[in-house]
């Protein structure tokens, strides 16, 4: 089980935070959960890292929170992004997409690589 | 929320960041409650996923970005507690900042008097403080007053000025009160550059004994004793008992080795020290462009030749 997860590297939570709210407003654990089933269960978030993580971005302006009931009736924070967190969220997946691809091809995963 | 209601607002954060982590420990016991756990099992489980919980909510509490403050509250206040712990600490303490300080302000306000602060005349930098010598007591800042009407009589070419203290008690207008005052020579305005506020400076017709008695007052006794009227112009102010008319206003913030509220003419002065060649008691100012100087202040005496040749006169006679 240990095996098949990955930890994320440094300064990746912040942008897949964003992602995981940029669609509805979703609280605390459901992004945990969100994040972890878009990755197919690759991705597991450091739950103690999320909280401060989201506290961070709220205060930065990235999002913003408010208290709501959930669909089982209990009041939850639900966060949701700013504009300002939309911009960031545009600029870091395309700098990370750059990465991603220098890195590949680096490691010949590219085109003409190996496989 | 923006950072002053995040700091002000603290026992509101504590409370919504509590109720946060509990939603969050609840709904990841519940999921795994609906997955087969036992209740124990699945809090237990929670709670290890979150980690420990004071450490989480440190981070949350860091990233509110208060925190410096906070912090620095519970600093003043464990020195607090160490202080009351021990006063006989506290107390040196105390003492060895508050000396130290004071020594420090004293240290600053003499030297910027002194040494940074220009005078508050304009061009003050040609003005010199003229001293006498004699072969018997060597230099001297004090001129009595016959030296000074020799030397200025001798050295035609050179505007003196002379001042005393001359503090006294004003009778009226309005309520005695003792104050600062100077007697100068007619000369001293002109030579210091500085042109009354209102009214005229001293002319030196006036300067002599059993002229009328004149008065030029400072700009804040024109304000709290004449309330700031420029019709003070030509008013008797009683100083030593004596009437005298006041004849102008000394522009706001002017000094003469303090703050003096009133002045008076040194000529009118009847004193027998006035005519005492041993009572050097007289501050002499020269304007030092009249003497060709080049060369800085200490060498103004040997750049004008007459000055000296007076100072020698004097000596002989004295």
């Amino acid at each position: 089980m240990a095996g098949s997860k990955s930890d994320l590297p440094q300064g990746t939570l912040d942008l897949l935070i964003l992602k995981a709210i940029a669609v509805d407003p979703v609280h605390g654990y459901a992004i945990a959960q969100r994040l972890e089933q878009v990755s197919r269960g690759v991705v597991q978030v450091p739950e103690g890292s999320l909280y401060p993580a989201l506290h961070r971005l709220e205060n930065r302006g990235l999002l913003t929170a408010n208290w709501k009931k959930t669909d089982t009736g209990r009041e939850a924070k639900f966060y949701r992004l700013t504009r300002k967190g939309r911009k960031q969220l545009e600029a870091d997946a395309v700098s990370w997409q750059r990465l991603i691809e220098a890195v590949g091809l680096i490691l010949g995963l590219g085109e003409g690589g190996a496989q | 929320m923006n950072w002053w209601s995040r700091l002000l607002r603290r026992h509101y954060m504590e409370e919504q960041l509590e109720k946060e982590l509990r939603f969050h420990l609840e709904q990841h016991a519940s999921d795994l409650i609906a997955r087969g756990h036992s209740p124990e099992q699945a809090r237990r489980q929670a709670r290890h996923a979150l980690g420990a919980p004071e450490q989480v909510k440190e981070n949350c509490r860091d990233a509110r970005g208060t925190r410096w403050v906070e912090d620095l509250r519970q600093d003043i206040r464990y020195a607090l507690r160490t202080f009351r712990q021990k006063p006989g600490f506290a107390a040196i303490t105390l003492l060895v900042l508050a000396l130290g300080i004071g020594a420090a302000t004293v240290m600053f306000a003499v030297i910027n008097s002194v040494l940074l602060k220009p005078l508050s005349f304009p061009d003050s930098a040609r003005l010199v403080t003229v001293h006498g010598f004699t072969a018997q007591f060597g230099e001297f800042w004090g001129f009595s007053n016959l030296d000074f009407a020799d030397t200025r009589h001798a050295s035609r070419s050179l505007a003196m000025a002379a001042w005393t203290y001359g503090g006294g008690t004003i009778g009226a207008p309005g309520e005695p009160e003792y104050v600062d005052g100077r007697q100068i020579s007619a000369e001293l305005f002109p030579v210091l550059g500085i042109a009354p506020l209102y009214g005229r400076a001293f002319l030196s017709k006036e300067d002599r004994p059993g002229a009328a008695p004149v008065a030029i007052i400072s700009h804040g006794l024109w304000q709290h004793r004449f309330a700031a009227d420029p019709s003070a112009i030509g008013k008797t102010l009683v100083f030593e008992g004596k009437p005298h008319v006041v004849i102008g206003i000394a522009p706001p913030g002017f000094q003469l080795s303090g703050d003096p509220d009133v002045f008076t003419l040194l000529g009118q002065n009847t004193d027998p020290r006035m005519q005492n060649r041993a009572a050097r008691f007289l501050h002499v100012i020269a304007p030092r462009s009249r003497c060709h100087v080049g060369r800085g202040p200490g060498r103004a005496h040997a750049d004008c030749p007459s000055f000296g040749r007076t100072i020698s006169q004097v000596e002989r006679r004295g």
